[in-house]
């Protein structure tokens, strides 16, 4: 489970990563970033910030943000 | 060329020469045996006789050999070729009797046949089936002949020739050597016989040592190999079986073509290419990257031995290593390199190996390797049929397999499959045949493909796997949130009871109705949609609406468990950053510092937050989040939605519909997700929900009361605990209300669901699975008996609604059905992911390849199969993740808190026997590994940040860990910890009955020897389940050992203490108070033998908790210190007007107590009884040693000196009080003066009572002592005096003996009140025992001795004697001095309590009555007590007085035994004494009717018994009625009541009958004619007659009593008493008002 991998994002703006090489299904696309494994996964820690679904982070800012 | 190729080319070399010659070795030449010497077995030889011992009878070692003959055939020749072939084969002629030491000999026959049967059939059939019943007669080894042949005719020239061989006597190579040979006899010729014998063989090899080379190889190549575990259809039978059958398949002639080609490409063997194959195969199949197969060798080391008959068949070992996924290609490289070091090294034989390799017994299979291969290219193509005769295979269906699996396989057409039916069913072997085909199908057409990427599926297979059966798409109504559908049922079923709590409940409406004023101030606390409330709580009532009331507010609620350490409670509220925590009074003061808002949900004053709007909740907003173990070292948060839960919990109710009638019990902890449908799913559907106790989920006597007292229809269970649950009901079915049960959390074996449907029947059994990753569960499977019968384990079963799981491999691709791969869920259930865990989410929730655009699967983890149904099985974790006892725990959590200790370099943990055991090494190394680590330190490290679910059971210290070839962890290597008590625990060996079980008990359970008294269960590996055995053994083991004494008067006991006995079965009563007495005793051995033998002392300080009531506390404010025997801190708390049962009646303060005292022990309190607090710190003592008192130390010998001269004061003080009286009256004759002596003797002292214990209380004992000694010893001397010098009058006797009372009264209180302060505390009861035998023996005593001594030494004498005795008691009060510890006080004054107790008992008309009774009583009985003497010394002497005295005491003393004994009536107690007083009437009756010795000594011995008794269950009466706090003062006022009357009684009612009624009755008398003639005439006669008119009258009284309502309905109508802890209860609120 090493290797190269690519960080990978869905619609609802959701993190996950593949094996470079690998065609993302469908709903998925490539975000860019590639590298080790590792590298990936800590790529996505730094970016993936609010882990609130998509369309439930636009509702729940659009009520009055959540606590 | 590489060097390793090169390397290989050599081997390759050497292959070709084994093969040809099938050794490598030297030209060795095997000499002949010496002649007439038998021959030794040999190695295979013996392995295989061993094996026919141990399943003797089988045929699995039989050869077969099955032939077709078509042509003309001489059955005669043929008998005649195969005796001729046996005569030149050594190992056909061999048989191995017994030897009597259990060790196989061998015995060659010089000349033996091999028979043949001869036999016709008219079938094909018919001849298979003689075949078959021909081959499955076994062999005798003992008698031999070890082959034997069968022919069957079938036409003239059709036959079917059946040999079998025992496999001791021959192997595959042999079969076709005796064929040909046979052949060869048959036409004619002679074949060349060969050069050795078998039997030269065996001699040689058994005198060939070892080869140290071969061993060092196998052993090397086999450390650490497992067995390899297919998954089978069935359970594997614990010991080996050998029945199979068999599956034959077809290769394509294109793929065996390209399989050629791949071998010669990379120089392998057909035999290498399908060994890779197949080892590939196995590996997916097993879920290993290790894979053993056997395969056997011809093993005929020399030339010679090519033509000999017998075993020289060699196993060896091909382990083939799969790790790296490698292209399969690479494999067979691999796997040539494997074959040929192999046959390298083939000449050691099989069974010499496995001796050497000393590895675990295990009969349930085959050592080193459960599958066997072979390549069958030998077999009869190099049989010549004899001339004239065609030969052809002739199969039956007979198949006995040595191992699980078998392939066999001929050149490039296709194979065999032999497999054992006790494992494999037909279609699984099917299926593997044909995944076999598609791998062979796939490498032959492409090499270089990984082995991950080997597609097996056919297009059908990956079709059913992905969609057939996941489809489950599911439309459920109503709105998708957890709370919603609850508050709609709380519209439609307002006042129908929600949830039920320990006898309390609250209807859908409250519970609704609390949750608003939860969420209203949740809102007004800022929580809404987004936010997290982490809820700390007890199983309780408010619990409920806490979490509706959270949920109602848009948040999601964080359940953190108030068990849990408080370093992990901080990190969950640090994590999660909950703005509100939500908890309970009791638990607040343990909750770690936290920036939440900390509100009480038992404190109704916080939830008044102003009603209004709340927010709407969405189905993708959070409902709960719930943490899991994390490998990490951090446990993680995951959130999930109420979209997620409420798509479980509708699959639920559509699933197994739950109604009104149905009541679920909530059992399990919060932090646990199956608590949410067991929360949730009842009250949506309208069901009653019922919480267990806290704690309770793990106490299975318990939770079957629980279910049987609350009708419980739905429980939960996790198959551990249903285990124990069925173990407590295996005896008695019970809990019939289950309907359902429901088991998840960790794997449910076969057969405990086995035993869960036949325990209980009605109730059906769903084995459900899931993660907290995805809403509880996500598959279920109903266990059905049918179903379970034969199945090796229970199905995790099939998806739940708009659910999907697929089983991938590595590469996220399906496997074939039947293998295991990686469980994934996609679908409705998921989880957001892990909260703050960005990357941890990404890596376990991944893409979907095979769902809906954009959607993301669950990577469980956890290895699964399908079933050819479809179902699903759940085989094991991928990674260290492990359940146990349900709870989920990642082994790398623990390894991470082990290394992160200082002290620790390396840590590895593993689950052994059901238990987390450590293996450490210690950091920086050290030579002495024993030292090297403190476990016990480990584990007080570990509770700090791990829950105890998590913290190992055993440690054990390693220089380091072991590690497999490739580097990682290699668990086989870690040795089994040695279950040892910690030594650094001083072992105390259990004494007492109790603890000598308990630690037996102990020892078995937990496997470890010699169990101290000290020893921790948990220390030494127990958890709570393996407790709850303990409790379960204990009660069997430990039964009371009866004593003769009566349970009644602790039945009384119990009653005066509120406990309602008489409304309980009297079984249960029973067992009450059996065991209440059996713990007393066994409680006090205890602590008094610890207090005397010493023990080692506690860290944590000892607080008693005493009640101001409370008898059997008295003394705390001193006793308190002896506790200092076990600690250094001792303190005491003191709860106002508490009894003995504050346990139960205080269980609020006591628990305040408990939790907040310990805390603050450094500022103990002013004991104030005033104020409002209802409890206090009394006092606390710090001292290491248990404190010496100033001064002189109570001791036993400093009490019996002083009781002993009491003793004789006391008993000479009554000598004088008996013998002046009848001194009186023999001198001066008049029954006036005698009554009125026994008056002033008794008045005064009585009088005198109050204010003597007034002054006693508050003087130096030892002093009124002295000072009531000094008054008697002078008064008596005054008597004597005046006696000796004539000078003693009748009027002077009054003042003295009235002087006398008083002074004895003076010294009897103060004596009493000092014993405590002489006797050592925990002598106390002794002491008393001794007090109060002294003076029921001299009551006893004195009678005979006073009139012995009167008429002896007479009264002068009697005094003297006194005199001296008092002397000597002053000297001894004088010079022991006494000790100054507290002394006995009374609780209140003579008058308090004589006062209070007449308030009492004038409460009630039963009471009054009962009184008024006993006044009348004694005017009429005290003076028949005291008038015996006269009426005996009218007609006898004083001799005769002493005896009937002596009687009376004796009388007295057997009432006593029989209230010891019998206790007295259970009901209707005052009837009891009405009919005691009756017999006491028809008893002084008794004495009057006659001047006979006799009849007056029955007679007074009746009235004494009987009164005895009848006082005996007086007070039980009063024990019963009263409250114990009152018990002293209703016995004072009654004292003072019956004495009153005694004056009245012996003063008045005596004298004047005796003076009127005497005359009477002397010769000539009034009533001489009459009265006189029935119980005669003459002096003391008028006395007699008192006794029959007064006896009468006492009937009388007796009978009238019975008829007066006030007492006729006494014991119903009076109440039993109160329990005392109420009245005190009752105190303290007239107090505060």
């Amino acid at each position: 489970m090493t290797g190269r991998h690519q960080v990978v994002v869905n619609d609802e703006e959701q993190y996950s990563l593949l094996p470079i090489g690998q065609r993302p299904p469908d709903g998925w696309r490539a975000t860019g970033f590639t590298g080790e494994r590792q590298e990936c996964l800590d790529h996505i820690e730094e970016i993936w910030t609010d882990m609130r679904p998509r369309s439930v982070r636009l509702r729940q800012d659009a009520d009055g943000g959540a606590r | 060329m590489t060097e390793s190729e090169a390397l290989s080319a050599t081997k390759q070399a050497l292959l070709a020469q084994r093969l040809r010659r099938g050794t490598a070795a030297p030209r060795r030449t095997i000499p002949s045996r010496p002649g007439g010497e038998q021959p030794p077995l040999s190695h295979a030889q013996e392995r295989l006789w061993f094996l026919e011992q141990f399943t003797p009878g089988t045929t699995q070692l039989t050869i077969p050999i099955r032939l077709r003959l078509r042509g003309p055939l001489d059955a005669a020749a043929l008998a005649a070729a195969l005796d001729a072939t046996v005569a030149g084969h050594d190992a056909l002629r061999m048989r191995f009797p017994d030897t009597g030491d259990g060790r196989p000999r061998v015995v060659l026959a010089d000349d033996a046949t091999l028979p043949l049967t001869v036999r016709d059939a008219p079938d094909e059939a018919a001849a298979r089936a003689l075949a078959e019943e021909f081959l499955a007669v076994p062999f005798d080894l003992t008698a031999g002949p070890v082959a034997r042949a069968l022919l069957v005719r079938l036409g003239e020239d059709d036959h079917v020739l059946v040999v079998a061989v025992h496999h001791i006597a021959a192997d595959g190579w042999s079969a076709d050597v005796l064929l040909r040979e046979v052949f060869a006899r048959y036409d004619g010729r002679a074949p060349a016989t060969p050069q050795v014998g078998y039997g030269d063989y065996a001699a040689w090899q058994r005198g060939l040592p070892p080869s140290r080379r071969d061993l060092d190889f196998w052993r090397d190549k086999l450390a650490g190999l497992e067995p390899l575990d297919l998954p089978a259809d069935r359970p594997r039978p614990p010991e080996r079986t050998y029945t199979g059958a068999a599956h034959t398949f077809s290769l394509d002639p294109g793929t065996a073509a390209g399989l050629a080609r791949l071998g010669r490409e990379h120089r392998a063997t057909p035999y290498m290419v399908m060994l890779s194959a197949l080892t590939a195969l196995l590996g997916r199949y097993a879920g290993v990257e290790d894979v053993a197969v056997g395969s056997p060798v011809a093993g005929r080391q020399v030339p010679e031995l090519d033509g000999v008959i017998g075993c020289f068949v060699n196993m060896l070992t091909m382990r083939v290593d799969l790790t790296g996924d490698p292209t399969f290609a690479e494999l067979v490289d691999r796997v040539r390199d494997v074959v040929l070091d192999a046959f390298a090294h083939q000449d050691l034989p099989f069974e010499q190996l496995v001796s050497e390799l000393d590895l675990p017994r295990d009969v349930s299979r085959s050592p080193l390797f459960g599958v066997l291969f072979a390549m069958q290219n030998y077999r009869h193509e190099a049989v010549d049929p004899p001339a004239g005769l065609t030969v052809d295979d002739f199969p039956v269906d007979a198949w006995a397999t040595r191992y699980d699996l078998e392939l066999y396989v001929g050149d490039d057409s296709g194979g065999m499959f032999v497999y054992n039916t006790d494992l494999f069913e037909a279609g699984t072997v099917e299926r593997l045949a044909g995944h076999l085909c598609a791998l062979l199908d796939r490498v032959a057409a492409e090499p270089d493909l990984r082995l991950s990427r080997i597609d097996l599926l056919s297009e059908e297979e990956r079709r059913l796997v992905l969609d057939g059966w996941n489809d489950t798409a599911a439309d459920y109504p109503g709105e998708a949130t957890l709370h919603g559908p609850i508050e709609a049922q709380a519209a439609r079923t307002p006042n129908a009871v929600a949830v039920r709590f320990e006898g309390r409940a609250l209807t859908y409406r409250e519970l609704d109705a609390a949750a608003d004023r939860i969420a209203h101030t949740l809102r007004g606390h800022g929580v809404g949609p987004g936010s997290v409330v982490a809820v700390c709580a007890e199983r309780s009532l408010e619990l409920l609406p806490g979490l509706l009331g959270v949920l109602k507010a848009g948040a999601a609620y964080l359940p953190v468990d108030p068990g849990y350490p408080p370093d992990r409670v901080a990190f969950m509220l640090a994590d999660a950053a909950p703005p509100v925590l939500l908890t309970q009074r009791a638990i607040r003061p343990d909750l770690p510092e936290t920036s939440a808002t900390v509100l009480d949900l038992d404190d109704p004053d916080v939830w008044t937050g102003a009603p209004g709007p709340l927010p709407e909740v969405r189905p993708d907003d959070v409902a709960y989040v719930i943490y899991t173990s994390g490998s990490t070292g951090q446990p993680k948060g995951v959130p999930n939605t109420h979209g997620a839960i409420a798509n479980r919990l509708d699959w639920m109710q559509e699933r197994y519909g739950l109604d009104e009638t149905d009541v679920v019990a909530q059992k399990t902890p919060l932090s646990f997700d199956v608590s949410l449908w067991e929360l949730f799913w009842p009250l949506r559907s309208g069901a009653r929900l019922v919480l267990a106790t806290p704690g309770g989920h793990k106490d299975a006597a318990y939770l079957r009361r629980f279910i049987t007292n609350e009708g419980v229809t739905t429980a939960h269970f996790v198959p551990s605990m249903l285990a124990v649950f069925l173990a407590e009901n295996s005896t008695d079915a019970g809990c019939g209300s289950l309907r359902r049960i429901i088991c998840s959390g960790e794997e449910l074996p076969a057969d405990l669901a086995r035993r869960c449907v036949a325990t209980l029947p009605a109730a059906e059994l769903h084995n459900l699975y899931g993660p907290t990753e995805a809403a509880v569960d996500v598959s279920a499977w109903h266990c059905l008996p049918e179903t379970l019968a034969s199945a090796a384990r229970v199905p995790i079963g099939t998806p739940i609604a708009n659910t999907s799981l697929y089983v991938l491999d590595a590469a996220m691709s399906p496997v074939p059905i039947g293998e295991p791969g990686e469980l994934y869920i996609g679908g409705a259930g998921l989880a957001w992911g892990y909260l703050n865990r960005p990357a941890l989410t990404a890596e376990r929730f991944v893409p979907d390849p095979y769902g809906p655009p954009g959607s993301r699967l669950y990577r469980t983890g956890d290895l699964v199969r399908r079933r050819a149904d479809g179902v699903l099985e759940f085989l094991g974790r991928l990674d260290s993740q492990v359940k146990l006892r349900g709870l989920r725990i990642e082994l790398g959590e623990i390894e991470a808190a082990l290394r992160a200790l200082p002290a620790v370099g390396d840590a590895a943990v593993i689950v052994r026997d059901d238990r987390l055991v450590a293996y450490v090494t210690p950091d920086g190394g050290t030579d002495d590994l024993e030292q090297a680590l403190d476990h016990g330190a480990l584990r007080a490290e570990l509770k700090k940040t791990l829950p105890d679910y998590m913290v190992p059971a055993a440690y054990v210290t390693l220089a380091s860990l072991p590690l497999s070839p490739n580097g990682k962890l290699d668990r086989r290597r870690l040795p089994a910890p040695v279950a040892s008590r910690d030594a650094s625990v001083e072992f105390i060996a259990p004494d007492t009955p109790t603890e000598r079980a308990l630690a037996a008990i102990w020892s078995e359970l937990l496997e470890v020897e010699g169990v101290g008294v000290d020893d921790d269960f948990f220390d030494l590996g127990g958890h709570s389940l393996l407790a709850t055995q303990v409790v379960a053994r204990l009660r069997q083991e430990l039964s009371e050992v009866e004593r003769l004494r009566s349970d009644q008067r602790w039945v009384n006991w119990l009653i005066s203490q509120g406990l309602a006995l008489n409304d309980l079965e009297p079984e249960h009563a029973r067992r009450i108070v059996r065991n209440m007495r059996r713990d007393s005793r066994d409680a006090e051995d205890y602590y008094t033998r610890l207090f005397e033998s010493g023990t080692r002392r506690l860290r944590a300080p000892v607080i008693s908790v005493v009640g101001t009531e409370d008898p059997a506390t008295d003394y705390y404010q001193e006793r308190f210190r002896e506790w200092h025997f076990l600690t250094s801190v001792s303190a005491v708390v003191v709860l106002a007007e508490a009894g003995h049962f504050f346990l139960k009646y205080r269980a609020q303060e006591l628990a305040q107590i408990v939790t907040t005292v310990h805390r603050n022990l450094e500022k103990p309190e002013e004991p104030e009884r005033g104020g409002d607090r209802t409890w206090w710190l009394h006092d606390v003592s710090h001292s290491d040693t248990l404190p010496a008192p100033s001064g002189v130390r109570p001791g036993i010998p400093r009490f019996l000196a002083v009781a002993l001269s009491q003793l004789v004061t006391m008993t000479g003080a009554a000598l004088t009080e008996f013998a002046v009286p009848l001194w009186i009256y023999t001198t001066t004759g008049s029954v006036a003066k005698f009554a009125l002596m026994a008056v002033v003797g008794l008045v005064p002292g009585m009088l005198v009572a109050p204010i003597a214990g007034a002054i006693i209380d508050r003087a130096n004992r030892r002093r009124v002592m002295m000072a009531g000694n000094a008054a008697a010893f002078t008064i008596q001397l005054a008597f004597g005096i005046l006696l000796w010098t004539d000078n003693l009058s009748v009027e002077m006797i009054y003042p003295l003996l009235g002087c006398l009372s008083i002074a004895l009264t003076f010294q009897r209180l103060a004596y009493f009140s000092a014993v405590p302060q002489l006797v050592p505390k925990h002598y106390l009861g002794h002491a008393v025992g001794i007090t109060q035998l002294g003076n029921g023996t001299a009551q006893l005593l004195v009678p005979i001795f006073a009139v012995g001594l009167l008429s002896t030494i007479g009264l002068g004498g009697i005094l003297l004697l006194d005199i001296a005795g008092y002397a000597i008691a002053l000297v001894i009060l004088l010079v022991v001095r006494f000790p100054a510890s507290m002394p006995w006080r009374r609780r209140e004054s003579i008058k308090d309590e004589i006062l209070g107790g007449l308030r009492y008992s004038l409460g009630h008309r039963g009471f009054i009555a009962m009184l008024l009774f006993f006044v009348v009583l004694n005017v009429f009985l005290a003076p028949l007590l005291l008038m015996f003497s006269p009426l005996v010394l009218a007609f006898s002497g004083l001799t005769e007085v002493g005896r009937i005295a002596f009687l009376a005491g004796a009388g007295t003393l057997i009432g006593a035994l029989i209230m010891t004994v019998w206790g007295g009536p259970r009901q209707l107690r005052l009837r009891g004494v009405l009919l005691c007083t009756l017999v006491v009437g028809v008893c002084c009756l008794l004495t009057g009717v006659r001047a006979d010795l006799f009849v007056i000594a029955a007679g007074v011995c009746g009235i004494t018994l009987w009164m005895t008794v009848l006082n005996g269950i007086y007070t039980t009466i009063v024990q019963v009625k009263v409250p114990q706090r009152f018990h002293g003062r209703v016995f004072a006022m009654n004292t003072l009541i019956a004495w009153s009357t005694l004056p009245i009684g012996y003063g008045l009612v005596a004298p004047y009958a005796a003076a009127v009624l005497d005359p009477l009755l002397m010769e000539g008398g009034a009533l001489a004619s009459t009265v006189g003639a029935l119980i005669g005439t003459g002096p003391g006669r008028g006395i007699g007659f008192m006794y029959v008119l007064f006896g009468l009258v006492i009937m009388a009284i007796a009978l009238i009593a019975m008829r007066v309502p006030a007492l006729a309905r006494f014991d119903r109508e009076v109440p039993d008493a109160v329990a005392d802890d109420l009245v005190g209860v009752q105190a303290l609120r007239s107090k505060e008002k």
